[in-house]
């Protein structure tokens, strides 16, 4: 088990020096945007090109790279172009509320959606409202969503509040309240992915021939779906929980900015917009990072759960 | 090369790897087999024996390791990249599942067809030598229209043979050809491999695990077990006096429908031990650890193929003296009759 | 401004004073075309490399599967916003990386299609053809995955278009073109002034994505190598279990027995019956093999009794008496007493009998906790015990393995320690012994036979080799198109059969010496609802006549057997002549 944790930890290795390289090169294509804005709007050409030899941005991308390679492996990822502040400093800040946003969604959508999806395989009507729902659940846009919850519980009721964070650490209930509508928000559409992959799946276990064995030897129906037909179900299900946290990933970048959470997801989109090169690679290598821990535990439950994936 | 043999297997190995570092495990360890025209040659084994692996060698879908596989006199093994265009010329095959063996979305006269197509015969030629199949597997022409889906079991399997005829080939491969068919349909389609042999002098590589089937059709049978052949020869001599204890415990094994015949062959049935996946060492002989006359030279020392009698050939030290001590064969069991012309 | 529905503006208006309907309408271009970007370079993508990948194998399918492993470990919307720095919000570019992002999911669905159709034998069979590796990629490989790439497609057509939305919704592409997730980012900034600008552009988008899903799916469901038995039309009359009981024979009664069928009807949901009339009764200690050829309705019989009959189709008449109880009057809950330990069950295919997740001990314990052996060293002594009962040499480490680590033969033996957990006295075993080895098959049955003398187990076996029939039955059930057209013991059924479709089907019999051609029997098996009224083996029957036909045969008692054919007699002296 620990060589296969140490093997998986390595081939994580190249994956980072590519991802990161591919973004210091695609943003070093736009050469100037960074220094501009730094120097304002009005600066003549001698001013932004005095910044950028002050930042070291007119030196050739591949050492600009190694230098932040060689700095990276020691933890630090450079500072802001546009506040001077640590990169590290300023997305650990923000890491707090994304992670307590993808973590909250993907736990309810896994919940809410195999509790669902077990219902539903067992068809008849409840199988085609699982069915629908998740449909609508998939078609919805996760934004507008957003806005619908926010006038209903926000404006219209004051349930909730519509913008900003408490942190957990401060006052864990308005740390729930703060996230509830977001949570909600980005467990809907995963819940729906998790809902049906969990009915075909189960459904699927259930026709396998086993069942009838177990059935046969009088084994009753809710041990059978309980024991077996969940288990064998594992392996989609876990795969589909796991994809359900990168895309709620994504669906971060556009939650934060409706809710106004201080989250990884509002520093890309503002770093993108201010070209700010050291940030956005930071950030792309926060994400980067949590999509491999997650595929990691995705994998280590997949070994649990199937014992001819377990390394002997 | 002998103009007589239309396919000539000689010691043909093939191993497999499973993981690196691990020793390697041969499917088929130095087997040989040939046909004459007109003559149908039974390979018979149980899952693990190998068959399947020659069949698909023989077809040239399993790169061989050792050894020479000519068909109609043109070695498949020599290059190390197969023309199939070329081999289907010569050698055509028919699976154990007609159901899967044909596309579900072509038209039966579509799936026929493909094999002229890829020899480059022009599409109007095609339609009459596909309706010229259908007939002379006993079905309509019209069914050159339709979808499998159509058509049953057996019918979809005499599709599969009309395709094998499809290019003139010498040699039908038959990797388990009825086994996957019902009892009267099974009979059709050994009736229809037989007339069509006497028809136009086809060989027949039959590969099959039931011995009531190969005993009923071939005239020459080959034994193999864990990739080596146990015993070859004519199958009247193999049926009726099996000179290997691998072959007299299949034949004793497979049950005949007369209830006391069954049970006097059960009274003097030959005890194996069960297969377990260890047994075969590299050196002996690969049957010495369920075989119930095993000296320890079997185990160390692997027999080699040699004559018996009757064009018979066996790989076992104990030959002939193991006979002795088996319980005689129920005297009921008289010597096929069959196809067995030899 | 911002006014609700009117006649004047349908969807109203918005904040510039603009109607919102010829604003979404105009939106419909940007919008598409965005989405239609991204797929078109999804499927350019995916295809090739999946094919390549699923129908080559080897190196090509190393290096696509890692790099595509690789980028589905990126979340694409990072890299989509360093595109849209790069390109200065150029929605071409930021389209065509999502793309490019998604590409790798459909690459693992194109890859696992292709590699199933590599391994499809009417693939094989178009190789040893001597069709070419690119024509069977073009021909057959391509159909095949149609299916699931246009399931793919209509999928990422709804994440493409939900992405372009989002991104557009945040201003970040190209904020001038009012596409719909433009419109919508408009209406969040009145918010709180206007909440019925959100409605027009979420709806819009949520229908088409749904369109685009229910699309995606029509298409494969049109497009599907659909290879669907043509169900027949139910026949009314065969359908009514009252007008077609015509079992004259006094039947025994059913408290002799430990099992008895009577007059039992299976018909599907629809109607269509697939078994009718069954009544056969087995003895303690008793083997009766249920023999016929497929389509015949045994294995539905051998699922009727056990009460585990396959979704749409019930048990539409009769009766299943265990030890005089009938078990169809009693419903579920009568069935569930008696599974397990009255009943016991064995299938055909032993490794795909145990689920393959849990462990042979596993499997063991659970059903002795069902028949109430208390302590856990209690069940894993009897565990034990049973293995040994069944030969199974290394009974400590066969309850640690799982069942792909075990022989099929092994499989088989534990399925039938799981089956004689709970003692029952009826053991009903389908096919048993048909995917194993002869020798394999041997060992078995001989267990079987040896289980029934040492604990007075009852065997129903469903086979269709007669082989097995006279090593170990006592008896010969023989169906025929759902129909049981002979009950016989063993040593008759051989010596002296009483049905022609019995004579036939032993004529067939490679294992019985022939000398040239088999004897055969022409035409097919009916399907079930295309039954005749008559005989249903008059068709096929060389001693037919126009009676036969007329009306339904009753099974007939001769001497020894129960025959449901008007010319036993005929067969008989056939026999001595």
């Amino acid at each position: 088990m620990t060589r296969f944790l140490v093997r998986r930890v390595v081939a994580a290795v190249p994956l980072l020096l590519v991802v990161s390289a591919a973004t210091f090169l695609l943003v070093a294509l736009v050469p100037g945007d960074a220094a501009r804005s730094i120097a304002g709007r009005n600066a003549t050409p001698e001013q932004v090109a005095q910044v950028r030899t002050e930042l070291g941005l007119d030196r050739p991308v591949w050492t600009q790279y190694i230098d932040w390679l060689g700095s990276a492996i020691n933890g630090d990822l450079g500072t802001s172009l546009i506040n001077q502040q640590a990169v590290t400093e300023q997305l650990n800040a923000r890491l707090g509320a994304t992670m307590s946003l993808i973590i909250g969604a993907t736990v309810v959508a896994a919940v809410v959606g195999v509790t669902l999806g077990v219902l539903g395989a067992r068809g008849g009507w409840l199988g085609r409202t699982v069915d629908a729902a998740s449909l609508i659940g998939f078609a919805v846009p996760t934004f507008w969503l957003a806005l619908v919850l926010v006038v209903l519980l926000a404006v219209k009721v004051a349930a909730f509040p519509a913008l900003g964070y408490t942190p957990l650490g401060q006052s864990p209930s308005q740390w729930m309240a703060s996230l509830f509508l977001p949570v909600v928000t980005l467990a809907v559409p995963a819940t729906a992915s998790v809902a049906k992959v969990t009915r075909d799946a189960v459904s699927d276990a259930m026709q396998r021939p086993f069942v009838r064995t177990l059935r046969a030897a009088g084994v009753p129906e809710r041990a059978i779906i309980a024991r077996h037909a969940l288990k064998n179900a594992a392996v989609p299900i876990l795969t589909i929980v796991g994809l359900t946290f990168i895309g709620a990933l994504t669906g971060a970048v556009l939650i934060e900015q409706i809710f106004a959470l201080p989250g990884l997801g509002g520093t890309a989109v503002t770093a993108t917009a201010a070209g700010d090169l050291p940030l956005i690679q930071g950030v792309v290598i926060y994400f980067t990072v949590i999509v491999i821990a997650v595929n990691l535990l995705v994998d280590l439950a997949y070994a649990f759960f199937n014992p001819r994936v377990r390394v002997s | 090369m002998s103009t007589e043999t239309v396919l000539d297997v000689r010691n043909i190995k093939v191993g497999f790897r499973r993981k690196r570092r691990e020793p390697i495990f041969w499917a088929l360890d130095g087997v040989s087999l040939s046909i004459r025209p007109g003559r149908t040659a039974g390979l018979v084994g149980e899952s693990g024996s190998g068959k399947s692996t020659l069949a698909r060698a023989v077809m040239g879908l399993q790169a061989v390791d050792g050894g020479t596989i000519e068909v109609a006199g043109v070695s498949i093994t020599a290059s190390r990249h197969l023309s199939h265009k070329r081999l289907a010329r010569d050698l055509q095959a028919v699976f154990q599942d007609p159901t899967g063996s044909l596309n579900p979305s072509y038209t039966i006269g579509r799936s026929l067809g493909e094999p002229l197509v890829a020899q480059g015969v022009a599409r109007r030629q095609i339609r009459a030598r596909v309706e010229e199949a259908l007939v002379r597997v006993g079905m309509d022409p019209s069914a050159a229209d339709r979808l499998p889906r159509h058509f049953s079991g057996g019918q979809r399997q005499r599709i599969c043979i009309a395709r094998a005829l499809m290019t003139q080939a010498q040699v039908v491969v038959c990797d388990e050809a009825v086994s996957a068919l019902d009892l009267s349909v099974q009979a059709q389609v050994l009736n229809l491999l037989m007339d069509l042999q006497d028809e136009s002098g086809l060989a027949y590589l039959f590969i099959s695990h039931d011995m009531n089937v190969v005993r009923h059709l071939c005239h020459d049978v080959t034994v193999l077990y864990r990739g080596q052949v146990m015993e070859s020869g004519p199958t009247s001599q193999v049926v009726a006096d099996p000179s290997h204890p691998y072959t007299r415990a299949l034949l004793d094994a497979a049950p005949v429908a007369d209830p006391e015949r069954q049970a006097a062959r059960r009274a003097a049935q030959v005890r194996t031990g069960t297969a377990t996946a260890t047994g075969a060492t590299e050196e002996g002989c690969p049957f010495a650890s369920r075989c119930a006359f095993v000296q320890d030279r079997c185990r160390t020392t692997r027999p080699p193929l040699v004559q018996a009698s009757n064009g018979v050939s066996v790989a076992c030290h104990r030959f002939p003296e193991w006979k002795s001590e088996a319980p005689p064969t129920s005297p009921a069991e008289t010597a096929p009759q069959g196809s067995s012309v030899a | 401004m911002l006014q609700g529905p009117s006649a004047e503006h349908w969807l109203g208006t918005d904040t510039l004073g603009r109607d919102v309907l010829s604003r979404m309408l105009y939106g419909i271009s940007p919008t598409a075309s965005g989405a239609a970007q991204a797929l078109i370079v999804f499927l350019a993508l995916g295809i090739p490399l999946g094919v390549i990948a699923g129908y080559r194998g080897g190196l090509a399918d190393q290096v696509i599967s890692r790099v595509a492993d690789l980028a589905l470990s990126i979340p694409p919307i990072i890299i989509v916003l360093v595109v849209i720095v790069v390109s200065a919000g150029r929605p071409v570019a930021a389209m065509a990386s999502l793309g490019v992002l998604g590409a790798p999911g459909l690459i693992r669905v194109v890859r696992a299609a292709s590699a199933a159709v590599r391994d499809e034998l009417f693939v094989t069979a178009a190789k040893v053809s001597g069709v070419s590796q690119l024509r069977i990629m073009r021909t057959h490989v391509l159909r095949r995955i149609r299916g699931p790439v246009v399931v793919q497609a209509s999928l990422f057509g709804g994440v493409a278009l939900l992405f372009q939305a989002g991104l557009s919704f945040l201003g970040l592409l190209d904020p001038d073109r009012p596409t719909w997730g433009a419109i919508m980012g408009e209406a969040s900034t009145v918010i709180t002034q206007s909440q019925w600008l959100l409605i027009p552009p979420g709806v819009a988008i949520t229908l088409t994505v749904l369109a685009l899903g229910f699309l995606g799916d029509a298409v494969r469901d049109a497009s599907a190598d659909t290879d669907a038995v043509a169900t027949a039309k139910a026949s009314r009359e065969a359908a009514s279990p009252r007008t077609s009981t015509a079992t004259s024979a006094a039947l025994p009664d059913p408290s002799d027995y430990v099992l008895s069928v009577r007059e039992l009807h299976v018909h599907t949901t629809s109607g269509v019956p697939l078994i009718t009339d069954i009544s056969f009764d087995l003895a303690a200690g008793e083997t009766v093999g249920l023999v016929g050829e497929s389509g015949c309705g045994k294995s539905i019989t051998a699922l009727a009794v056990l009460g585990l009959t396959p979704g749409g189709i019930r048990i539409a008449g009769g009766g299943v008496y265990f030890d005089g109880t009938d078990l169809v009057a009693g419903g579920e809950a009568a069935y569930r007493r008696i599974r397990g330990s009255g009943l016991g069950y064995i299938s055909q295919d032993p490794m795909a009998a145990l689920d393959p997740v849990h462990t042979v001990g596993s499997h063991l314990n659970e059903v002795l906790k069902l028949r109430g052996v208390g302590s856990s060293a209690a069940r894993r002594e009897r565990a034990l015990e049973l293995l040994s009962q069944v030969h199974i040499a290394d009974p400590q480490r066969v309850l640690k393995s799982y069942p792909h680590q075990i022989s099929g033969g092994m499989a088989q033996r534990i399925s039938i320690a799981i089956a004689l957990a709970g003692r029952p006295r009826v053991l009903v075993a389908d096919e048993p012994t048909t995917a194993l080895d002869v020798t394999v098959q041997s060992e078995i049955l001989s267990l079987l036979h040896e289980l029934q003398e040492t604990t007075g187990l009852a065997l129903l076996l469903i086979t269709h080799d007669w082989g097995v029939v006279a090593d170990i039955c006592d008896r010969a059930v023989v169906m025929y198109a759902g129909d049981v057209v002979e009950v016989a013991p063993a040593h008759t059924v051989f010596t002296a059969p009483t049905h022609p479709y019995t004579a036939a089907l032993l004529a067939a019999d490679p294992s019985i010496e022939h000398s040239g051609r088999l004897p055969t029997l022409p035409g097919r098996v009916p399907a079930p609802g295309l039954w005749p009224q008559g005989c249903r083996f008059a068709a096929r029957c060389r001693l037919a006549t126009e009676a036969c036909s007329e009306a339904r045969v009753p099974l007939i008692k001769t001497s020894e057997a129960l025959s449901r054919c008007l010319h036993t007699d005929l067969l008989k002296l056939e026999k001595r002549a």
